[in-house]
């Protein structure tokens, strides 16, 4: 395999020389480098088992968004540190080959990907597309790009190099050479160099040459070269390593070994050291020329193929065929019988008191000081191996409790004291206050006060709240506090001049007065009047103005055992529990204890991070410290765990939304995502790309428009959203690594849930108008209905009164022209014959009685006449009638009537001027009939749009129904046809009665529809 | 031999008419020149004939007594007219009387003073049924208390007088103009002496009183 062999055939034999200067070098033998323990590294390996492709890492490269990418025989790999995202020719198009060989990202963020059927592929968010398509052989391999500082794209094939003019594809020059070009940089003046299978090409002025030193020793015969973050250009080549300084490669490392072995990847770290890797092994060469070695033998065989730093430092190696090896800087050490404790496990901590080093307490008691160790025992005095608590007193004695009694040391000598006659099972904590006085906590024995010589003790029957004591220490205001099993007691200390008492008086907390868990392991008083108390089993309280807030695990805590409280003096409180060592904000957990966030993360350190154990030994006091030189110490079943507060640094973590999908359909990540109505499940896949320890990073999110507070994700990088209601949101997703430091970006993706029709604002406005629409329609199909059965009803009504007015009128003419005539003729007859001379005196009587007779006839046929029928209202016009008839009315009573009546003739039709007069007549016949006044006014009067009648009298009045229609009414039937006669003349009327003013009746008939 | 007095009767009731007729004719003074039996074709005949009195009923079809009688005064045809209606309204003589009639007999006693209205009215005076001699007598009276009330009224010429009632059966100077044959500008001048003379303020005013008072000048 061409390629193989192009980028891997590199060097025969290394003898390894450190030039120390570049006068005067030296060769190693690199068998000789110092092997790097595991306390430098912590390494880590994926194969297809964890989800590669394929096990051979030919290419990789962090790009700028922070993912990981990898070339494999079995596509393109992406990486967040937790998933393998694969792009191959089945789901990729642009793909043809699955044999990725090199991979590069240019200075605009395209990432450019050769295969080994020389297709050059580019991938941009998310997008590939076919840049240039190889013709398939495997002359055309790619192995290497450069983009360079013009814009100009350098692919580097199995026998030549491509120049693409800025980037077209169009415009492309091929230079051959008989090598394959494995690897292309630029230098800063410009100048482009090739490393290839044979010698170190360089192009200047246009021209390609074989680069040779000044000496022209060919040392350069085979070459990788890379430039590392200073710009320096490093090669590696069949004589050694070397490095261009001063316009002339110089060999730093010869390779002195004369064996033929591949060198496969050089990668530069940001410390201008050197990295390479040699058949199983990484080597790395500082500046000061130490060459160490780090051996992988146990995790490749195939040999390294590939190398990159990530940002985060980790150092990542491609192997052939065995898959992917992380190899992290490790950040917490350790202390174990390996570096010659006493133990492996590992009671209690202390500083020297006089800055000699470390006491360490476990099975016997290792005094450590800069790698020397002395170690105390049984046999050296000591009243019992195992160590349970460990103070220094002022006066440098160092008190030692065990599980067989109490002993000091000091300048050399233990002295042991023996067991008083109270029961002394061990010493769990020691502690000197400012007052001098020395306090024993003793498991089951109470707490003994020691002065002067002189014991004293101090049990639950003199006011303590448990004889457990495990913790004992003094606040700015000189109260004690002891923490036991069963609560806490504090009280005033006791003066140092004063008699030791009799009895204390304590006051006591426990769980009744809201402490999580009575077993207090740790009491630690902060400058803002605060105590946080580790409780084994309830979590840290906060005890602030007299109230405890609990902080447990569900909250985000790591660990319900707490058993160490340790303030890094950065704003975090470093605690010891039994499933490891956590690190938080104390800031954070105040908001928390204050209600103003939701939860919290801990930064968490464990086996993970090279701990022997994961499980804090946190039952003995002190159990950690923290050192002059700001390092946390903490006890471990196994070993000691040494941190140095420093590592929690704030890291970029960049957070990318990866996949949408809907409905279990991919969506487009990079645009704004639509949910169309009956869309319903989304699911939003977001990473947070940090590679130290990825499976540690703590996401939460929120939806903005649906939640106020951020979802606490925990490690979960899916976010479900079933049945978003129809809005506008924006889903933002930040992360926290590993040492619980949050990012200070976000990812963002914005959603728009479409409301289904019946719920957009122009279908309900729709509906709305709609449903008034029918509203207004039935009002109105209603209002129609009324007004046709009210028109009818009218049109009866008119009917009615019309036909009355003509019967009358019939009646009138009938009784007038007919019987009226006839009997003026009788009367006019008789009287002829009663004139008559002729007839005999008995017929004159006669005619003279028929005479008479007949005009009696006659005046009741005009009485009844003028009743049927007001015959003015023809001849004399309607003012007249109207006169007339309430004159006639007037002369027949004792009301006094008023009357003012405008000309009205030729206002109405003649058929309307019958209707307006008995409009008239009904009123005036109703003051007759039931007013009893004295007095009635009656006033028409014409305006030029209308006519104003006002009628009223002075009488006893009525009480006007709302409901005149109702037969029964005192008015009945005249006022029902007096308002029914007033409608059919298009006027309103009212009428207003009360017994003290009368009653007075306006009518107004609009003249303008006449 | 006085020349007999040409008759014009006008009545809708045949039998009436004829009654009438006989009784007319029993005068041999009086001769009945023409009938009609409906107001249209009285005014027709009134036109056509030469005709002293002519006695209306009231009470007619197409066009009553009133209208016809307007017309007469109209047409400036030197006609008496007698009114002989059934009907005994006191609105009906007053209103006869404006017009300028000099006859109202009731039917009632047609018989009897018929012969006697037509004679009287033919030879300028006024007649009236005896049963409403009390009307009379009311129109009288009234027309005393409203020169008592406004002695103004005295002040008043004969032609502003007609004026005046001319205005109460609600003519316009125009119609007034043309009704007696004289300018506008003349009737104009002549209202503003009344208004002047029986110290009438306001647009309404004059119309008023012509209205009120039309019957008692």
């Amino acid at each position: 395999m061409g390629i193989v062999k192009v980028s891997t055939r590199l060097i025969s034999f290394f003898v390894l020389f450190i030039t120390l200067s570049l006068a005067t070098g030296f060769a190693l033998d690199p068998n000789s480098a110092k092997t790097l323990t595991d306390n430098q590294f912590l390494k880590k390996r994926w194969t297809t088992e964890e989800g590669l492709p394929q096990n051979t890492i030919t290419s990789m490269l962090q790009t700028r968004d922070g993912y990981l990418w990898l070339g494999t025989f079995g596509g393109l790999v992406r990486f967040d540190g937790i998933r393998f995202t694969i792009f191959n020719t089945a789901n990729t198009p642009a793909l043809h080959s699955n044999r990725v060989m090199a991979l590069y990202e240019d200075a605009d963020g395209m990432l450019w990907i050769g295969t080994e059927t020389g297709d050059i592929v580019r991938e941009q968010n998310g997008s590939f597309e076919i840049f240039k398509t190889g013709d398939g052989s495997s002359n055309n391999v790619v192995l290497s790009f450069l983009s360079d500082q013009r814009g100009d794209l350098w692919v580097g094939q199995t026998f030549g190099i491509w120049h693409f003019a800025a980037k077209q594809s169009n415009a492309a020059t091929f230079y051959s050479f008989n090598q394959g070009v494995s690897s292309i940089v630029e230098d800063g003046a410009g100048d482009i160099w090739l490393g290839t299978g044979g010698s170190l090409i360089r192009w200047q002025n246009g021209n390609f040459s074989e680069y040779q030193t000044t000496k022209n020793d060919n040392i350069f015969s085979a070459n990788v070269i890379q430039k590392d973050s200073a710009g320096n250009l490093w090669t590696i080549t069949g004589k050694g390593v070397g490095r261009f300084e001063n316009g002339e490669f110089k060999l730093l490392l010869e390779n002195s070994l004369n064996q033929t072995r591949y060198l496969t990847a050089i990668t530069p770290d940001k410390n201008k050291q050197v990295w390479f890797g040699y058949y199983e092994s990484v080597y790395k060469l500082g500046e000061s020329g130490v060459l160490d070695k780090y051996d992988l033998s146990d995790l490749t065989k195939g040999g390294i193929r590939s190398m990159m730093f990530d940002r985060e430092g980790n150092l990542w190696i491609g192997t052939n065929g065995d898959g992917l090896i992380r190899l992290s800087p490790r950040k917490i050490k350790t202390l174990s019988t390996i570096d010659g404790l006493a133990s492996d496990e590992i009671t209690t901590i202390i500083e020297d008191s006089e800055g000699k080093g470390v006491w360490i307490g476990g099975v016997g008691l290792t005094h450590w000081q800069n790698g020397q160790k002395t170690i105390y025992k049984v046999e050296n005095g000591l009243p019992a191996n195992r160590i349970t608590a460990l103070r220094f007193a002022s006066d440098g004695t160092l008190w030692i409790g065990t599980l067989g009694g109490l002993a000091s040391l000091k300048d050399g000598k233990i002295s042991v004291y023996p067991a008083s006659s109270t029961f002394r099972a061990s010493v769990k904590t020691i502690f000197e206050d400012s007052q001098k006085n020395l306090w024993f906590g003793w498991q089951g024995g109470g707490l003994e006060l020691y002065r002067n010589g002189e014991f004293k003790t101090y049990k639950t029957e003199n006011g303590l709240i448990h004889n457990d004591v495990r913790f004992i220490t003094e606040d700015r205001t000189g109260q004690l506090w002891i923490g036991t099993v069963g609560g806490i007691s504090t009280f005033k200390t006791i003066c140092a001049m004063c008699d030791v008492p009799e009895s204390i008086e304590f006051t006591n907390f426990n769980s009744q007065n809201g402490l999580s868990n009575n077993f207090v392991r740790d009491i630690y008083e902060a400058e803002d009047d605060t105590f946080w108390i580790g409780t084994y089993g309830g979590g840290l309280n906060r005890l602030r103005n007299g109230k405890f807030t609990a902080v447990t695990i569900k909250d985000g805590l790591g660990d319900d055992f707490i058993s160490r409280i340790l303030p890094d003096g950065r704003g975090n409180f470093w605690l010891l529990g039994n499933r490891g060592i956590f690190s938080v904000s104390r800031q954070i957990l105040n908001d928390f204890a204050d209600g103003n966030t939701q939860g919290l993360v801990c930064g968490s350190y464990g086996a993970a991070d090279g701990m022997l154990s994961s499980e804090g030994n946190g039952g003995n006091s002190p159990a950690g410290s923290k050192m002059k030189d700001g390092t946390l110490w903490f006890p471990m079943i196994k070993g000691v765990t040494i941190i140095d507060p420093k590592i929690i640094k704030p890291q970029s973590l960049p957070v990318l939304i990866e996949e949408v999908t809907l409905d279990r359909e991919e969506l487009d990540t990079h645009s704004k995502i639509v949910v169309n109505p009956g869309q319903e499940n989304l699911e939003i896949h977001y990473t947070g790309l940090s590679f130290s320890k990825p499976e540690q990073v703590r996401f939460r999110y929120k939806l903005e428009n649906l939640d106020t507070n951020w979802t606490e994700a925990g490690t979960r990088r899916i976010a479900y959203f079933p049945h978003l209601p129809p809005g506008d949101y924006r889903f933002t997703v930040i992360a926290a690594n590993s040492d619980a430091v949050w990012s200070d970006s976000a990812a963002i993706l914005e959603i728009t849930v479409l409301a289904p029709f019946w719920m957009r604002w122009w279908f309900i406005v729709i509906v709305v108008f709609f449903f008034f629409g029918l509203l207004a329609f039935s009002y109105q199909f209603r209002l129609n209905h009324l007004e046709r059965r009210r028109a009818t009803q009218e049109e009866l009504s008119r009917h009615l009164i019309n036909a009355h007015e003509t019967e009358r009128q019939r009646i009138a003419a009938e009784l007038h022209d007919g019987l009226g005539q006839s009997l003026l003729v009788i009367k006019n007859r008789s009287m002829m014959g009663e004139m008559s001379a002729t007839g005999a005196k008995v017929s004159l009587e006669q005619f003279k009685n028929i005479s008479e007779a007949a005009a009696h006839a006659i005046e009741e046929v005009r009485h009844i006449t003028y009743n049927l029928r007001p015959y003015h209202l023809n001849r004399l016009g309607l003012t007249q009638a109207l006169e007339e008839m309430i004159e006639k009315v007037a002369d027949s009573t004792p009301i006094a009537f008023e009357n003012r009546i405008s000309l009205l003739d030729d206002t109405f039709r003649k058929d309307e001027e019958v209707i307006f007069y008995r409009i008239i007549q009904e009123c005036v016949n109703n003051i007759l009939k039931h007013s009893n006044a004295s007095q009635a006014k009656i006033e028409i009067s014409r305006h030029e749009r209308d006519i104003f009648v006002k009628i009223s009298d002075n009488g006893q009045g009525f009480v006007p129904k709302e409901d005149n229609a109702d037969p029964s009414h005192k008015g009945g039937f005249g006022l029902i046809g007096m308002a029914e006669r007033v409608r059919m003349l298009g006027g309103t009327h009212a009428i207003e009665s009360s017994p003290e003013h009368g009653t007075t009746v306006t009518v107004k008939i609009n003249l303008s529809d006449k | 031999m006085k020349a007999k007095v040409k008759i014009f009767i006008a009545d809708d009731h045949p039998i009436f008419r004829n009654g009438l007729r006989q009784i007319i004719e029993t005068d041999s003074r009086l001769k009945i020149v023409g009938e009609a039996d409906n107001g249209e074709q009285a005014i027709s005949a009134l036109e056509d004939l030469e005709v002293d009195v002519a006695i209306l009923d009231i009470d007619m079809p197409q066009m009553d007594g009133f209208e016809v009688v307007r017309l007469i005064k109209q047409k400036r045809l030197s006609i008496e007219v007698i009114f002989l209606t059934m009907h005994k309204d006191e609105r009906f003589l007053n209103t006869a009387f404006d017009l300028g009639i000099k006859g109202y007999i009731l039917k009632d006693s047609a018989v009897t003073e018929i012969v006697q209205c037509v004679k009287s009215v033919s030879e300028g005076q006024e007649f009236v049924s005896h049963q409403l001699l009390g009307f009379l007598i009311n129109r009288a009276r009234n027309a005393t208390e409203l020169a008592r009330k406004q002695p103004q009224v005295n002040q008043l010429t004969p032609t502003e007088r007609q004026i005046l009632k001319l205005i109460g059966d609600y003519k316009t100077s125009k119609e007034i103009a043309e009704q007696m044959a004289i300018g506008i500008r003349t009737v104009e001048h002549h209202r503003a002496n009344i208004c002047e003379k029986m110290e009438l303020k306001g647009k309404h005013a004059l119309l008023k009183f012509a209205v009120e008072h039309k019957s008692n000048l």
